[in-house]
């Protein structure tokens, strides 16, 4: 019943516009102008601002995918240490000093890199994780000594070597430090060199913020 | 009055094809000014944590007896890798980009005396004693060594290079993705003078 009265109302409406018109000597001509401008004007805006959605959407999800296949993940560094052997009985004295090279590899996690769009501020936010110290490799034929106590200077000592060196750079926090500042800038200067001059290249004054995460 | 209100027509079709089936890509289009500074992000900063170690046989004579000087210094530089912009050609014609990519090279080089302490001073107790002049020379020419090497590096010249070519390709294949529009690359590999190396 309501639905009957509200079409019928509807019905009146339109055929008092009709009248009003019909009053009015609008030609048809000109009546069809205002639809197709009346179209032109909503048509437009709209179609440009899906557009301009689908490719920002298509944008982002695109270099969250180019972000989690890139080759370059890892930052290798060549680390000369140098490791010190104390007397076991007597640790304020030293045995010896030994010195070795190493390569060792440190990176991010691509596949923790996240990639939002902040429409406001039209701003791509790109949050990497932390760095980390992904491998240690000695080089065991860079291994050389320098002998407080001569004694020390005997035969099957190699092992123990190995065994002071790989200890030694784990306990390098500063340097562990150090490399692992690198590995995240570098992480950093490969994805703006990656995101950058694509978001660029949309010339709708985007930018791109690479944030380190907090966790 | 009929042509003008065909044409409005027409023009208005027009627009709303225009607007709602290529807009999104037309604009997206590669740029040398982003092929450079492609280049400069694509840097190589290494970290260096070294030992310079100094050993001169006889360096203290009396008759028959004689001393070494024999020490270990250990230290840090940064060394820069990247392509020089400025040697980089680009042309980029309607379809086709042409790349001359020279070799990266070595573009800074900083070597930190200031955090030396005592501890970063290894000496053999065999030694003879060592003085502050032993340990500045030492450290000059660990720091030329090291530079000679560094400098001198293919492993990290190839990385450096290889890096800036992968980023350089990824911008095209994005542009090419995201415009719809296919671009092909030619890479010309130049040497240091910025002559075409023959393949």
């Amino acid at each position: 019943m309501v639905f009957k009265k509200l079409l019928l109302g509807i019905g009146k409406k339109l055929h008092s516009t009709a009248k009003w018109i019909g009053r009015q000597k609008i030609s048809v001509k000109a009546l069809l102008c205002a639809a197709v401008s009346a179209v032109i004007l909503i048509c437009i805006p709209t179609s440009i601002a899906l557009n301009k959605h689908n490719l920002e959407t298509r944008v982002t999800t695109y270099l969250e995918k180019i972000i989690k296949i890139n080759e370059l993940s890892t930052y290798k560094m060549r680390y000369g240490g140098v490791a010190t052997s104390f007397d076991e009985k007597d640790p304020s004295k030293i045995d010896y000093h030994v010195s070795y090279e190493a390569d060792v590899y440190a990176g991010i996690d691509f596949e923790e890199v996240k990639v939002t769009l902040d429409k406001k501020t039209k701003t791509v936010h790109i949050t990497i994780p932390k760095a980390y110290i992904t491998d240690t490799i000695i080089d065991m034929s860079s291994l050389d000594s320098l002998f407080v106590d001569k004694k020390e200077n005997k035969s099957g000592i190699t092992e123990k070597q190995q065994e002071l060196c790989e200890a030694d750079i784990k306990l390098e926090k500063n340097h562990q430090q150090t490399l692992i500042d690198f590995a995240e800038k570098s992480a950093i200067n490969m994805l703006e060199a990656l995101t950058k001059p694509i978001i660029e290249s949309l010339g709708r004054n985007y930018s791109v913020k690479i944030e380190r995460s907090a966790n | 009055m009929k042509q003008i209100f065909a044409g409005v027509l027409c023009l208005a079709t027009l627009c709303i094809c225009l607007f709602t089936t290529g807009c999104s890509s037309a604009k997206i289009a590669p740029s040398a000014s982003q092929l450079k500074e492609i280049c400069e992000l694509a840097t190589l900063e290494c970290y260096y944590h070294n030992i310079a170690k100094a050993n001169e046989n006889d360096a203290q004579k009396f008759l028959f007896w004689s001393k070494d000087k024999h020490f270990w210094i250990e230290y840090d530089a940064v060394v820069k890798f990247g392509i020089d912009v400025s040697e980089l050609t680009i042309d980029i014609s309607r379809r086709k980009i042409k790349i001359g990519l020279p070799q990266a090279k070595m573009l800074s080089y900083k070597v930190d005396s200031e955090e030396l302490t005592q501890d970063s001073f290894f000496v053999d107790v065999d030694s003879v004693k060592i003085k502050a002049e032993d340990e500045v020379e030492a450290f000059n020419t660990a720091k030329k060594d090291l530079e000679q090497k560094v400098s001198n590096d293919q492993t990290l010249i190839s990385e450096a290079t290889q890096r800036a070519q992968y980023l350089l390709e990824n911008y095209i294949n994005s542009i090419t993705e995201l415009s719809g529009k296919k671009y092909a690359i030619e890479w010309v590999y130049l040497d240091s003078e910025g002559n075409p190396i023959k393949q």
